[in-house]
């Protein structure tokens, strides 16, 4: 029953996660149908995404497994890791599976942009809340010692 | 151990204990005894005891079966377990910052937000402990938070 319910919790993050990515992609995709003239999105496309998206979420849960934390250059090594497969999986399977063809070639190397800005912005997010967390535990903390 | 209780005629109660070393079991007796008066009955390495107020120690924590105080200046054992020293003086202050250590809220310099839920404190000596996934959330129940 333990693992069962270990694996469940696994799959409810591993999917926010998918689902996370997943709306990004299909976001810009369908901005690229629609300044192409196009206002559908093929349904197999969207079940190729919806792979690649869970695929990444997979490997980003072994990546970082939950509970667990490395510091210095283990951190670092792992979230280079993250940063390679989030690119050869996001560029690997719009180039190989054709996700935004019809794309000018400068159009794609924004996509490539994009995808290494909302990378980095993932990152900048979860420093902000740590840093937001840290002030809250603090002013916890000097509110409690000068309280009692 | 041989227990002997006299009931006799004086103004104040007593206890006497008689032993050839302060050992461990005589150690624990008198810690008992002690922490009715809300100190902390210590020993150091030379089995010398001492009264600590809660507010000296700046965390506890377990070695192989044995608990030890820090106070920032000097390192005592104590013969009370960790889930005592915080259900007795938790409303001082001590808290259970993990499976083997009890620390000082009043002693915690900073606190910073770690990853995996956990929580980094600094001490006001300078040492850092790490407050576990499984506290953190009592932590900042304790906080107010």
């Amino acid at each position: 029953m333990e693992y069962f319910d270990r694996f469940y919790l696994w799959g409810i993050d591993t999917k926010y996660r998918m689902g996370l990515y997943f709306a990004a992609v299909v976001f810009f995709k369908g901005l690229v149908n629609v300044l192409l003239g196009d206002r559908t999105v093929d349904i197999v496309i969207l079940l190729e995404m919806l792979l690649a998206c869970f695929a990444f979420a997979c490997l980003e849960s072994l990546i970082f497994p939950w509970g667990k934390e490395w510091t210095g250059k283990g951190q670092g090594r792992r979230i280079a890791l993250w940063a390679v497969l989030a690119n050869l999986i996001f560029i690997g399977c719009a180039w190989g599976l054709g996700w935004f063809t019809g794309a000018p070639v400068w159009g794609g190397l924004l996509l490539i942009l994009l995808l290494e800005c909302a990378l980095v912005a993932m990152w900048y997010a979860l420093w902000l809340k740590e840093k937001r967390d840290t002030a809250i535990l603090n002013q916890g903390l000097q509110r409690f010692q000068e309280g009692t | 151990m041989k227990i002997t209780v006299e009931h006799i005629d004086i103004p104040e109660n007593e206890v006497i204990l008689r032993c050839p070393a302060l050992g461990e079991e005589m150690l624990g007796v008198l810690s008992l005894l002690r922490s009715g008066l809300q100190r902390l009955c210590v020993w150091d390495d030379s089995r010398r005891t001492t009264l600590l107020a809660p507010n000296e120690v700046v965390y506890c924590e377990t070695m192989e079966d044995q608990v030890f105080v820090y106070t920032g200046q000097a390192m005592y054992q104590i013969a009370l377990g960790l889930g005592e020293l915080e259900s007795r003086y938790g409303s001082l202050g001590l808290f259970r910052a993990g499976k083997s250590v009890v620390v000082n809220l009043h002693h915690i310099r900073s606190l910073v937000s770690q990853g995996a839920g956990r929580i980094q404190a600094t001490l006001a000596t300078g040492e850092k402990l790490m407050v576990s996934r499984r506290y953190a959330p009592l932590l900042r129940e304790r906080l107010g938070l």
